[in-house]
């Protein structure tokens, strides 16, 4: 099972936390969705699928609106507890819902539940912090787990802070996301430089210290999960990639929105692209076997009978798919054969690898002597004038592999 | 000390209104902030300021600036990805929150904008495979049936699932983001073209081999020993093996095979 996955349903969990469920219909549906989305994290481990999956199996959907729920009757819970008239409850529901709209909206684009709720969150808190949570009752959830009736401008700087210990904490769990818990501890370290609540929103603000908590976080859980893949595979690795160089890129929730949301198109190219090329090499290679296992057969049969014929028609047919085959690679990609085992993404793909593990870092293969073999094969008797009677009477210098 | 604190919003929300104006995605939130600072200046304290904000329209309108900031940026590059179905949700929940902000609540959006990018999707994905299976039609082994017969319809069935903004190959094909997709020379992509809609015809392929078959056969009687005996030493000389292969840490790095276990061909 990933850790990554289990740590994005985790952090997406993690944001029930900020509230206090009263109602024992909305406990049952928290339970019911927590076990769902945990078996999911059980059954898709691969963090480059996750979140298309995530958001086909409606859980995406399922989870905004329990939060939702949840949300609404947390305000419900407060307002009737400070006595709020109607403008309390929309003041702290405008600015909560605007967060869940915001995690919501992803559309699962991003690398983290907290990264998705945070972003928005930035949002809303350095909204709260002018509007409500310097003036008004500190509308955020750890506000509101302070109890009724605190006086917004009294709420000390480390009070109001305490509402991200929990985020926090998750993050630290994984161990491996280190700049996003620096952030994180950026934003606690707050309390310690001063005690007036508006002077630690002016620094938050201008440090911009949430957004380095969902920046930094989303890198750590986004690298981690390329670390993971075969660096030399782009169909593996190249969505990854992307991500990583437009959350770098984007300096503000809103652009890297926009970012990702164009990066859909660019992903189906750049594996297109790779995939492309991909099954250019392992076309060749499945006719390179053909041809040597058909040559071999025809030679030893001599070419008589049933079997005989139909191996030296194999032989025939092969040579010369290769043959077009590798027109088509110079004139479509410009690259030779040569061109092709030199290079250490494609020339694998020679080798009919199969993944051993869902990283694709480990692979069992053929013999990588068939490089040489190949070569031998496409130079002397693909592309050479040789008849085929002269290459069935060849024997190759350097012998192919095949599987066990 | 409660004026003091009136200036220090409005300085806070005069920051986030100009980090907003400058990040050129979210002028929304600018203007909404920018025009809050200016609602607090005359409140002697922060309580004041608040309750100013209560009562007027900018109690839900940072919350809502937020969403449909976010809207646009999924508007525009739902535009520039050329899916312009899914850039009409995300601009009509715009107009919505503009007629009633109440409308920020009701996320079922999401899901029709997800169900309306699935047909792009969905077509971008299958054009991107198009070459593959054009290419195992056109440089294919024409004596493997069973590959051919593969190839023909994974061809068919990728054609099949083109259906957004055009269900038409060549519509398609024409298209600057389509041809994108196909990571070949110009010359390459316009016999790709040519191929797809034409289809393989494999009758002179065919007439080739049948002759090139025909020849062999009849020159293979005199030379069958001598062809027989280079199988053999040829046979000799085969392996099979299992060989485990390690991904390098960098993309800059090789391969490194290793566990091979090696058996004598039979």
């Amino acid at each position: 099972m990933s850790d990554i996955a289990m740590d994005m349903v985790n952090a997406y969990l993690a944001t029930f936390d900020e509230y206090e469920v009263r109602d024992p219909a909305l406990q049952e549906a928290l339970q019911a969705l927590k076990g769902k989305m945990t078996q999911f994290a059980r059954d898709n481990s691969d963090p480059m699928a996750f979140y298309g999956k995530f958001a086909e199996s409606g859980l995406q959907e399922e989870y905004t609106a329990l939060i939702g729920k949840v949300a609404m009757a947390s305000l419900a819970d407060e307002r009737n507890a400070e006595g709020y008239g109607v403008d309390g409850a929309a003041d702290g529901g405008a600015e909560d819902d605007g967060q869940d709209a915001g995690g919501a909206a992803d559309g699962g684009q991003r690398p983290g539940g907290p990264g998705s709720d945070e972003m928005a969150d930035s949002g809303r808190s350095t909204g709260d912090l002018g509007a409500s949570g310097s003036m008004d009752s500190g509308r955020s959830a750890g506000d509101r787990r302070a109890g009724a009736g605190v006086d917004p401008l009294e709420i000390s700087v480390r009070d109001y802070l305490a509402q991200y210990r929990v985020p926090y904490e998750e993050v630290k769990k994984a161990g491996y996301r280190k700049n996003g818990e620096k952030a994180y501890e950026n934003l606690f370290a707050v309390a310690d430089r001063t005690d007036n609540m508006l002077d630690a929103q002016i620094i938050i603000e201008e440090e911009r210290l949430m957004w380095r908590i969902v920046k930094d976080d989303m890198l750590d859980v986004l690298r981690a999960g390329l670390e993971k893949v075969d660096p030399l595979q782009p169909a593996m690795n190249v969505a990854l990639k992307e991500q990583i160089e437009v959350t770098e890129e984007a300096d503000s929730a809103e652009e890297l929105d926009y970012l990702l949301e164009k990066l859909e198109y660019d992903k189906i190219r750049l594996i297109a692209h790779a995939v492309t090329k991909m099954t250019l090499a392992a076309h060749i290679a499945v006719l390179l076997y053909t041809y040597c296992s058909s040559k071999i057969n025809a030679q030893l049969t001599g070419g008589q009978g049933k079997v005989g014929e139909g191996d030296l028609r194999g032989m025939i047919a092969a040579r010369d798919a290769l043959r077009r085959t590798l027109h088509a690679m110079q004139r479509d990609f410009g690259m030779s054969f040569d061109d092709l085992l030199a290079d250490e993404s494609l020339k694998i793909w020679l080798l009919s690898p199969k993944n051993l593990d869902e990283s694709g870092r480990t692979k069992s293969a053929l013999n990588p002597r068939n490089y040489e073999a190949f070569r031998e094969v496409v130079d002397e008797e693909i592309l050479s004038d040789r008849s085929t009677i002269e290459l069935l009477k060849r024997i190759p210098e350097t012998a192919v592999w095949y599987g066990i | 000390m409660g004026k003091e604190n009136v200036t220090k919003a409005i300085a806070l929300y005069e920051m986030m209104a100009r980090r907003h104006a400058e990040s050129g995605h979210a002028p929304r939130q600018a203007q909404i902030y920018a025009e809050m600072a200016d609602l607090m200046r005359d409140c002697e304290t922060v309580r004041e300021a608040h309750e100013k904000i209560k009562r007027s329209k900018y109690y839900l309108a940072p919350g809502a600036a937020l969403l449909q900031d976010k809207l646009d940026a999924l508007l525009l590059a739902s535009a520039e990805n050329d899916m312009p179905d899914v850039a009409a949700i995300y601009d009509e929940k715009i107009a919505e929150i503009d007629a009633d902000v109440q409308a920020m609540y009701e996320l079922g959006y999401e899901r029709r904008a997800m169900n309306a990018r699935i047909p792009y999707i969905e077509t971008l994905e299958a054009f991107g495979t198009l070459y593959g299976h054009y290419l195992q039609l056109t440089c294919g082994n024409t004596a493997d049936d069973t590959a051919m017969n593969s190839a023909r319809n994974d061809l068919r069935g990728a054609l099949s699932k083109l259906s957004k903004p055009d269900g038409d190959f060549s519509a398609l094909a024409q298209r600057e983001k389509f041809r994108q997709l196909v990571p070949v020379t110009d010359e390459g992509y316009e016999k790709f073209a040519e191929g797809v809609t034409g289809g393989a015809d494999g009758s002179r392929i065919k007439e080739r081999l049948d002759s090139e078959f025909a020849k062999t056969k009849a020159a293979l009687r005199a030379e069958r020993n001598e062809i027989m005996e280079a199988g053999r030493r040829s046979q000799a000389n085969l392996r099979k093996s299992r060989v485990t292969v390690h991904a390098p840490d960098t993309k800059d790095g090789r391969y490194s095979y290793t566990d091979e276990e090696v058996k004598p061909f039979v």
